[in-house]
């Protein structure tokens, strides 16, 4: 295959038109067709370094993949993606491919543009769809073992559909009346609609052998203690769903929402639709501290609701990401921010709030901000905002939405007994998923702390199988010495 | 009848087996949730989702519970939209969805000097468990229980099965022998004007009662454990809808409360908090009310309530 030539037109992802796309929820990128992902995977040289691999945190075979798609052999290339990665149609959609397998991409290291990965992936994950949908990968016979999985998000859903493969009866607890953890609350309808959430959570049911507990946050209905004694082994992957503050006054004036909670009442509750019971607060200006994916999804969501209370009369509203380090070090993946932009987003870089502002010391009426400089890397390698004197000024909002990350719930880490705990409050893992006690396996957000759907899925999958080789003996629990954690 | 994980998550949760209306616009439901009162102790809460997928999460304190038959019993007020709808559905149904127990427990031992408990309104549920505990550890427990008029009072035999002494205040005429006539503060007063030490006072009901009650612990420097209400999402601490500042910190009535330090709680920015979205519930009542066939179905039930008395 090698001998192929560098190509620069690489097949864009079409977009609904940015003044359409703000009046509804669907899909902002509205896929491919075949003919498209069979061009664009053809523009893979098909090199022997196989780069791109190495840049995908679940190691699917990205040049295989892309060959079997120009060669049209879909169901081919749908099988392989999930042997890999069984969560094939979420991360095709959220996946930051552009600083991992695409970034890798040898097209992009003349300067051309790499091969679109994630948008071949998606239309894999459609022609999937549209045809038979997933097959069932073939699942060892059952081997008598139970393994609880504590919460029900990529890390989780991934190790219960790897360990069923491997034989293991699972039951996985969810703390909320609906399964997918952050991909059902967090992540907005037009980013990653919830029917192919679903969908994948009712392809991982299908296997058999996997048990889904709704309503039920280990912790308070059952405690570690009690799942230590019925089950084998237990992976917990209850996310990082602890809030950081701005820890600023004001924050407890009404109109000042966590991230969180914003887009659960969003997403989840539906609150701008008048059939559901849940509310939104009224706004016209709403402001969004935080520069990742979450204050994008937060703010894009609230440039929807305001068009629809307004009726597309926006001239007198306003939305605003503030982010308090520059623009281009934003943590968001480089479309959220460009569609963020397209849809009227204004971004504020080197912004931080001093104070929440209330002119009837109820309701959230401004911020109070200062502009800040870039000093010295910090801790995260990122250059450190300074504050500069004197610069404050005043941002209108009668919405501010807080997305400056989360930490692990320390509920559920507090029944871990015994557990090594980082300074991010996150429970230490190796890289198998194994914590500090024997039989206690961890991963996705609650090893480390707020990370990727991809990462998350990594985890499952690894601690999947470290659970299957502890389980059947293959594998001895690491001494203490021999334990090496990553998180 | 200890039962395992295993046999719990496969029992149903959250099917009404008994309603039965306490008063004009209050009920009292008993509902089957082994799952929940496995680990469920007083001061704890539940969130319901009532009908289906659009109905909102309901923060309800677990007003008693039976560990043999597996219920919980809830009290409920229909005041807005969501507890209308709820309180529509009979015994039999089942809620969409039921997620608890949630909270902080109370922190209940054998306290040096008597307990007064102040329950106003549908307080009065939440309260029940934490007195009867409060008497199972061995204190002197005097309950203060208020009511806007004397229809609206209920459960006063159940309270006095576990109380030393049950003082009832109600707010309007027609007043029965026995009553004293007002609101609760000055019975807690009056409370303090006895002979023997008070250790704790624990409270339950509208914000200003709780409030007003808070000004006179205070005065008297007497620890005061309120149950607060608070919008709530999740449950878990993950929307953190439920922060209400008490002292210099900012809590979660999800993870440290329901009950919190009534002394130290910032009760103004709890109830700005909590009546936030007022605006938007009562138009959505309005439209409730002109549109929904639920809305008749309320009014009937009630109807007949009044018709024949405590069903």
């Amino acid at each position: 295959m090698s001998g192929r030539k560098v190509t620069k037109d690489r097949v864009e992802m079409p977009a609904q038109d940015p003044k359409c796309r703000i009046c509804n929820w669907n899909q902002v990128e509205t896929g491919i067709s075949l003919a498209d992902a069979k061009k664009e995977a053809g523009r893979c040289l098909q090199d022997g370094a196989r780069k791109c691999e190495s840049g995908c945190p679940v190691g699917i075979p990205i040049h295989s993949m892309l060959e079997f798609v120009e060669k049209g052999w879909m169901r081919r290339a749908a099988n392989l993606v999930r042997e890999h990665n069984l969560l094939l149609a979420i991360t095709s959609l959220v996946c930051p491919q552009t600083e991992q397998c695409e970034a890798a991409c040898l097209i992009a290291k003349s300067k051309n543009p790499a091969v679109a990965i994630g948008n071949v992936e998606r239309a894999i994950y459609e022609w999937e769809r549209d045809n038979g949908g997933p097959q069932i990968p073939t699942l060892l016979p059952e081997n008598g073992k139970c393994v609880a999985i504590v919460g029900s998000g990529p890390a989780g859903l991934t190790a219960a559909a790897f360990l069923r493969v491997y034989g293991y009866r699972v039951v996985i607890f969810e703390a909320l009346h609906v399964a997918g953890g952050v991909l059902m609350y967090g992540i907005p309808e037009f980013r990653l609609p919830k029917a192919v959430v679903q969908g994948e959570v009712d392809y991982i049911l299908s296997f058999g052998g996997i048990e889904l507990v709704k309503n039920t946050f280990i912790s308070k209905r059952f405690t570690v203690e009690e799942l230590k004694r019925e089950f084998d082994a237990i992976y917990f992957a209850s996310g990082a769903g602890k809030p950081i503050p701005l820890g600023i006054p004001g924050e407890d004036l009404f109109g000042v929402l966590t991230a969180n909670e914003w887009l659960t009442r969003v997403n989840l509750l539906h609150g701008n639709l008048a059939e559901y019971e849940t509310h939104l607060p009224d706004f016209k200006n709403i402001v969004i501290f935080g520069g990742g994916n979450v204050a994008m999804d937060s703010v894009r969501s609230g440039k929807r609701v305001i068009t629809e209370r307004v009726r597309g009369m926006l001239e007198e509203t306003s939305s605003t990401i503030a982010y308090r380090r520059s623009k281009e070090l934003m943590p968001a993946r480089v479309q959220e921010v460009h569609h963020a932009e397209e849809e009227d987003v204004a971004i504020q870089g080197q912004v931080s709030p001093i104070r929440i502002l209330s002119e009837d010391g109820k309701r959230v009426s401004g911020v109070e901000c200062v502009r800040t400089e870039l000093g010295e890397p910090d801790a995260s390698g990122r250059r450190r905002p300074v504050e500069v004197a004197g610069s404050n000024f005043i941002l209108p909002a009668d919405l501010v939405v807080t997305a400056l990350g989360n930490k692990p719930n320390p509920a559920v880490i507090n029944q871990m007994e015994g557990v090594r705990v980082g300074r991010g409050g996150n429970v230490c893992v190796d890289k198998e998923g194994r914590t500090s006690v024997p039989g206690l396996f961890a991963g996705g957000d609650l090893g480390r702390g707020g990370a990727t759907v991809i990462l998350a899925t990594g985890d499952g999958k690894s601690a999947a199988l470290a659970i299957h080789k502890w389980l059947s003996k293959e594998t001895p629990w690491p001494t203490p010495e021999e334990w090496k954690p990553i998180t | 009848m200890d039962k395992t994980i295993r046999e719990l998550i496969q029992e149903p949760c959250g099917v009404i087996t008994a309603k039965r209306q306490l008063a004009p616009l209050i009920y009292e439901l008993t509902v089957y949730a082994p799952a929940i009162v496995h680990n469920a102790e007083p001061g704890q809460f539940v969130i319901v989702y009532a009908r289906d997928g659009r109905s909102k999460p309901i923060p309800l304190t677990i007003a008693d519970f039976d560990k043999q038959a597996g219920t919980i019993t809830l009290v409920i007020q229909a005041v807005k939209v969501g507890t209308i709808k709820l309180l529509t559905m009979n015994a039999g149904e089942t809620f969409f969805a039921l997620q608890g127990p949630a909270g902080h427990a109370s922190e209940i031992e054998s306290f040096r000097g008597a307990i007064v408990v102040v329950a106003g309104g549908v307080g009065i549920a939440p309260v029940y468990p934490v007195i009867r505990a409060l008497k199972e550890a061995g204190n002197e427990v005097e309950a203060i229980l208020g009511a806007r008029e004397e229809k609206f009072l209920f459960w006063e035999e159940k309270i006095r099965e576990y109380s030393d002494s049950v003082t009832v205040c109600i707010e309007k005429p027609p007043f029965k022998k026995g009553r004293e006539e007002g609101l609760v503060t000055p019975s807690l007063e009056k409370a303090f004007l006895a002979r023997r030490p008070i250790s704790h006072v624990f409270a339950a009901g509208p914000l200003p009662m709780l409030r007003a009650l808070s000004a006179i612990t205070k005065n008297r420097g007497v620890k005061n454990v309120s149950s607060a209400v608070a919008q709530m999402i999740d449950g878990t601490g993950m929307c953190a809808g439920c922060k209400c500042n008490v002292g210099t910190e900012s809590v979660l009535l999800c993870q440290k409360g329901p009950e919190i330090d009534g002394n130290l709680a910032d009760w103004e920015n709890l109830g700005v908090r909590l009546n936030g979205y007022r605006k938007q519930e009562d138009e959505a009542l309005e439209i409730f009310k002109a549109n929904d066939p639920l809305y008749k179905v309320f009014l009937e039930q009630e109807e007949a309530f009044a018709k024949g008395g405590v069903q």
